[in-house]
C-alpha cells in the first residue's frame, strides 16, 4: 500500500456536538461536546471511556442509527468518504449498508443462520442463490464461525450460543461488504474465549474494512487498535497512536483511566 | 427463628403447589367431562354420511354437509376481513403512533367493543348490512358482522405480540439498511407470528361457535349456498334450531360433537401449518 493510501481519511468528525431532546424535562447538557477526530482507511480505531461518556452515541451517529430510536439536536459534521452524512440529500439507508454496525448484545434475527446473513444482501437486491451462498461462506469464514455451523446453516440462529451469535452478527454485518464497520462493545457479553475469537476475526479483517471499536476493555483497545481515543463526560480527551496513547499519555485524565485509577 | 421460617415456608409451598395442581386438574376434568358427555350422546348418529349428506326432514335425518360448508365459508370470509384489518390496526398502533389520547381512545374503543354481547353485534349487523346496505340474510352479511365482533380480539392479541418483539431486534434490521416497513414486514411480523396466530385461532373459535350473531345476519337456510349472497345456516345455528325446536335431540348432540371436533381440528391445523417454524 502506498503512503497516500494509508493516509486516506475515511471518517471525519468536525466540531460534532449532540444533545437529546427531552420535551418537558430540563436538558441534561450535551452527550457529545465538540468532537474532532479522523479515522484512516484500513485501520482499527478504538474509543475507550467510562459509561455515559458518549462513545456509543458517537458510534450510533456515524451510521445514523441514533435517529431511529431517539430525537436530538446535532451540530457540527460527520464526513464519510468526504461527504457530509447529515446533508439533506444523503440517503441514510444506503449509508447503513456501507457503514456496518455490530451491537453489544448478541442478537440473532428469528430465522435460520443462512437467512440471518443474507438478510441485508437480499434487501439490497441480491437474489442469485450462488451469490448469496458465496456471501454466507465468505462472511462466516471471516468471522471465525464457518467450521462450527457449516453443516447446519438452516438451523434457527437463536439456538446458537452467545459467542456464536455475536460472530454471526459480525458475519451478518460483513455480508453487505461495509467499507466502515462500527462495533459497540462487541465483547461485553462474552467470555474470554469467545472474545479472543472475535478479536482474531477483527484483526484478520483489517485488510478489507476499517473498524471503529467502542470498548470498555482498555486492554482490548491496546491489543487491537492502531489509534485510540479517550472519551470522558461527552468530550474527547485524547487521541493518538495506540502505542503512544498507552505508554505515554499526554493528559493526566487518560493516564488515570488507563491505569485504573477511576472508571 | 430461621428454622421456623424455613419450615412454614415449605409447608405453604406445599399447600400452594397442591392448590394449583387441584385447580389445573379440575379445569382439565371439566373439559374432559364435557367432551365425554358430547361423545356419549352424539356418537350414536355419527357416520361418514353425517358429514357428506344433506339434511332431510328439517334435519331429523340425513347429514349436515351444506351446513358444514356454510360454516367454513362464513369463518373463512370473516377472518379474511378481520385479520388484515386487525393486524394492520395493531401495527399502526404499536409501530407508527406515539402514545397519545388518540391511540388511547382507539384502544379503549376496541376494549369496549370486546365486551359487547354478540347478540348486540347481531342486531347491529342486521340493521347495517342486512337492511340498510341491502345485503339481505347472507353469508357476506354474517361474515362482516362476525369480523366486527372478533376485531378487538385480533387487535389486542396482535398488539401484545408485536410489542413483545424487542426494540434491539428492530435496530438490527435498521442497521442492515432496512426501511421501517421492511423491518415490520421481514422482522417484526414473522417474529410475532406465534402470538398473532394465537389471536386468530381464538377468533376462529368464536366465529365457528357463534350463534346469536349469525341467526340475525345469515339466516337459517339449510340449502347449499351458491354464492356469498345466499342465506345459509352455520353448525351452531343448526344445533340451536334442532334442540330449541325439538326437532331431534340425537341429531343436535351429534352436530354439537362435530362442531367441537371441527374447532379442535381447525386449531390443530392452524398450529401445525403456521406455528411449526416457530417452535424450535
Amino acid at each position: 500500500m502506498t503512503e497516500a493510501a494509508m493516509k486516506e481519511i475515511i471518517l471525519k468528525a468536525e466540531g460534532l456536538s449532540y444533545a437529546y431532546d427531552r420535551p418537558g424535562k430540563v436538558p441534561n447538557g450535551p452527550v457529545l461536546d465538540n468532537i474532532n477526530l479522523d479515522v484512516e482507511r484500513g485501520t482499527i480505531f478504538a474509543i475507550i471511556g467510562p459509561s455515559q461518556s458518549g462513545k456509543s452515541t458517537f458510534l450510533r451517529l456515524i451510521n445514523r442509527l441514533q435517529e431511529v430510536t431517539a430525537t436530538g439536536a446535532l451540530s457540527g459534521r460527520i464526513l464519510f468518504e468526504g461527504r457530509d452524512i447529515y446533508a439533506s440529500d444523503y440517503d441514510p439507508f444506503r449509508l447503513r449498508r456501507e457503514v456496518g454496525f455490530c451491537f453489544d448484545k448478541p442478537l440473532a434475527l428469528d430465522m435460520s443462520i443462512a437467512e440471518n446473513i443474507t438478510f441485508g444482501p437480499r434487501l439490497a437486491g441480491i437474489t442469485s442463490k450462488d451469490d448469496l451462498g458465496a456471501i454466507i461462506e465468505e462472511t462466516l469464514r471471516a468471522s471465525n464461525l464457518w467450521d462450527e455451523v457449516k453443516d447446519r446453516l438452516s438451523m434457527n440462529a437463536n439456538r446458537l450460543s452467545g459467542g456464536q451469535k455475536q460472530r454471526l452478527s459480525l458475519a451478518r454485518t460483513l455480508a453487505l461488504h461495509p467499507r466502515l464497520l462500527l462495533l459497540d462493545e462487541p465483547c461485553s457479553a462474552l467470555d474470554p474465549i469467545a472474545t479472543a475469537r472475535i478479536e482474531e476475526a477483527l484483526v484478520s479483517m483489517k485488510a478489507r474494512t476499517t473498524c471503529v471499536l467502542v470498548t470498555n476493555n482498555t486492554k482490548q483497545a491496546s491489543r487491537l487498535a492502531d489509534r485510540t481515543a479517550f472519551f470522558l463526560m461527552s468530550k474527547l480527551v485524547e487521541v493518538g497512536p495506540t502505542k503512544e496513547f498507552f505508554t505515554s499519555p499526554r493528559d493526566k485524565k487518560t493516564d488515570d483511566y488507563i491505569s485504573g485509577r477511576f472508571g | 427463628m430461621e428454622q421456623e421460617f424455613q419450615r412454614s415456608n415449605t409447608f405453604w409451598n406445599r399447600v400452594g403447589t397442591r392448590l394449583c395442581m387441584t385447580t389445573t386438574y379440575s379445569v382439565a376434568g371439566i373439559l374432559a367431562a364435557i367432551l365425554f358427555y358430547l361423545a356419549w350422546k352424539g356418537i350414536g348418529r355419527l357416520s361418514i354420511g353425517f358429514f357428506l349428506d344433506s339434511p332431510i326432514d328439517l334435519g331429523r335425518e340425513g347429514g349436515v354437509f351444506p351446513i358444514l360448508v356454510s360454516t367454513l365459508l362464513l369463518a373463512a370470509v370473516a377472518l379474511a376481513i378481520a385479520v388484515p384489518l386487525g393486524v394492520g390496526t395493531a401495527v399502526y398502533l404499536t409501530e407508527y403512533t406515539k402514545e397519545s389520547w388518540v391511540t388511547m381512545l382507539i384502544r379503549f374503543g376496541a376494549e369496549c367493543l370486546a365486551g359487547i354481547p354478540s347478540i348486540i353485534f347481531g342486531l347491529f349487523g342486521f340493521i347495517l348490512f342486512v337492511v340498510t346496505l341491502g345485503m339481505g340474510w347472507s353469508i357476506l352479511s354474517g361474515a362482516l358482522t362476525l369480523a366486527c365482533m372478533v376485531l378487538p380480539t385480533i387487535i389486542r392479541t396482535s398488539e401484545e405480540a408485536i410489542k413483545a418483539v424487542p426494540a434491539s431486534i428492530r435496530q438490527v434490521g435498521f442497521s442492515l439498511g432496512a426501511t421501517k416497513s421492511q423491518v415490520i414486514w421481514h422482522i417484526v411480523l414473522p417474529q410475532s407470528r406465534s402470538g398473532i396466530i394465537t389471536g386468530i385461532i381464538l377468533a376462529l373459535g368464536r366465529v365457528i361457535g357463534e350463534t346469536a350473531c349469525v341467526i340475525f345476519t345469515t339466516g337459517i337456510s339449510m340449502e347449499m349456498p351458491s354464492s356469498l349472497f345466499d342465506s345459509a345456516r352455520s353448525m351452531a345455528v343448526h344445533f340451536y334450531i334442532l334442540a330449541r325446536e325439538g326437532i331431534s335431540m340425537d341429531m343436535a348432540n351429534t352436530t354439537a360433537l362435530a362442531l367441537v371436533f371441527m374447532i379442535l381440528l381447525v386449531n390443530l391445523g392452524a398450529t401445525i401449518l403456521f406455528g411449526r417454524r416457530y417452535s424450535r
